[in-house]
């Protein structure tokens, strides 16, 4: 199991209309009630959240980034759920529920000009 | 503006489809003029009497309409192009046959030619960060969203793998099909792996294609001497996007439910009514999430709808008898004309081996990236 990162954190866009968080902070407006951005202020949180489903990706689908490994959804906050790469070596190591946090990948993912600047989370380790 | 509804006056008279096909060296304008003169000569119709044309495409480039139709003759007539992702060819359709029903045009052609490999997603350009590089990847959307049902209903993967074995033997009867060869149930779940539980013959080809329809208003079947009895009413055109905030499969299915009820208050029918439906099913459990969602089963029913054989060709209502995006195959731009061809060469009863019997009544619905839905009603007279 790789080990816990501590204090790696994400920004997020915080509304100043319904209070809801959107991700990422420089969202264009409020996902919830689509506030102008300006209305809101961007706030840190620690990175992680809860599992709510994962998969194992059996074929190289992108570049650079060869199978298997394993993605899943994450939910960053409540109701705000993300695509994010899973850091351990099998899906059996997973369960829907657990808390995750980001974790050292198995292989580095170069960030792309698509905005991808990926992270790669793991079960919380228990302290 | 007559609108839609049982009376509509807006009606397909000709549909035409360029075989969809792997990758090749087919040029676009051979793509597009055959499935637009078949549409023209199933219509009976001449090029000079279209008054407005749509053309979708994802992947071709500017101008690909005026640039194609020049080789049919310059008429004069608009020329517009159109992009929904998966569903250009259906938001053409939309846009034809409203305005058919607005007045503005009394003849007026859809179009979709899309060749696989040029498509560009606007989302890489957002400037906004994202935590996974599978994030363009519809697979691994598709395979969390099955895994997901799955367990929730405590299913094994058969139970959406059914939904390919259905589908591929659809298209094994379609000769514009892609896929033309019968899939077992073991030739499904033994294809290699792609995401989760889905497997590369449970996720849809890519490849190249055209589409078309020509679209009439009532008086112009009057005056161009049109043959009634082929002619196919329209009687619901519904466009939406996603609403709200939910888990991605909650959106997906939200989506389809609220377009297809929409759909059938405006064609003035339930889903009982209904004898085929072409849906999008790029990946099998969209088959089985899409089922429910149209209200064709109950919920959570969607495996058992397909597994009683309910929704096979000559079933309570035929799902996907052309083969569905898994057989015919998904070009993208005519992805959802080709839908509408399937439905009313169905209605006609001009389907031929794969003709579900007495087909009346039909639901062409399309959902496209960002999320988008589109959903028509085709109704015999």
């Amino acid at each position: 199991m790789p080990e816990e990162v501590d204090g790696t954190t994400l920004s997020f866009l915080q509304c100043g209309r319904c209070e809801e968080l959107s991700f990422p902070a420089e969202a264009y407006g409020c996902r919830a009630c689509g506030a102008d951005p300006r209305e809101g202020t961007t706030v840190e949180r620690p990175a992680g959240g809860v599992l709510r489903e994962y998969a194992t990706v059996h074929l190289d689908l992108v570049a650079g980034l060869p199978a298997p490994y394993v993605v899943g959804w994450i939910e960053l906050a409540p109701g705000l759920i993300v695509e994010s790469l899973l850091a351990v070596d099998s899906e059996a190591d997973l369960e829907p529920g657990v808390t995750v946090r980001p974790a050292p990948g198995r292989v580095d993912v170069p960030a792309t000009d698509d905005g991808v600047q990926a992270l790669w989370f793991a079960p919380a380790v228990a302290s | 503006m007559t609108g839609f509804g049982p009376g509509s006056d807006v009606f397909v008279v000709g549909v035409g489809v360029h075989p969809y096909e792997f990758k090749g060296s087919t040029p676009y304008p051979r793509l597009g003029l055959t499935a637009t003169r078949a549409a023209l000569a199933d219509a009976g119709i001449d090029w000079s009497a279209v008054q407005s044309a749509y053309v979708a495409t994802t992947a071709l480039g500017m101008a690909t309409g005026r640039v194609m139709f020049q080789h049919l003759g310059s008429t004069g007539i608009p020329v517009i192009q159109v992009e929904s992702a998966s569903a250009s060819g259906s938001a053409a359709f939309r846009l034809a046959t409203n305005e058919v029903a607005s007045g503005r045009a009394e003849v007026a052609l859809a179009l979709g030619v899309d060749k696989f490999g040029g498509a560009r997603r606007a989302m890489a350009q957002d400037g906004l960060l994202k935590l996974s590089p599978t994030w363009a990847v519809p697979a691994v959307m598709f395979g969390l969203i099955a895994r997901a049902y799955l367990r929730r209903h405590d299913l094994p993967v058969e139970a959406m793998a059914r939904v390919a074995v259905k589908n591929h033997h659809n298209a094994s009867l379609n000769p514009n099909a892609q896929f033309r060869k019968e899939r077992t149930l073991e030739d499904v779940l033994g294809s290699p792996k792609v995401v989760g539980d889905l497997t590369v013959q449970q996720c849809c080809p890519r490849g190249d294609g055209a589409a078309a329809a020509v679209v009439m208003s009532e008086a112009a079947l009057t005056r161009l001497g049109i043959d009634r009895s082929r002619a196919v009413r329209v009687t619901a055109s519904v466009a939406t996007s996603q609403r709200g905030l939910a888990d991605p499969e909650a959106m997906a299915v939200s989506l389809v439910h609220e377009s297809t009820m929409l759909a059938y208050d405006q064609a003035g029918i339930g889903p009982e009514d209904l004898d085929v439906v072409e849906l999008h099913d790029a990946f099998t459990i969209e088959e089985l999430l899409y089922a429910e969602a149209m209200n064709l089963c109950g919920a959570g029913q969607g495996a058992e709808y397909v597994a009683s054989g309910a929704s096979r060709i000559g079933g309570s209502c035929a799902v996907n008898p052309s083969g569905g995006l898994l057989g015919m195959g998904h070009p993208n731009g005519p992805t959802g004309l080709g839908q509408v061809a399937e439905i009313v060469t169905q209605i006609r009863g001009e389907a031929g081996a794969r003709q579900h019997p007495g087909a009346r009544l039909g639901l062409a619905h399309m959902v496209g990236l960002g999320e988008v839905a589109f959903a028509h009603v085709l109704s015999a007279h």
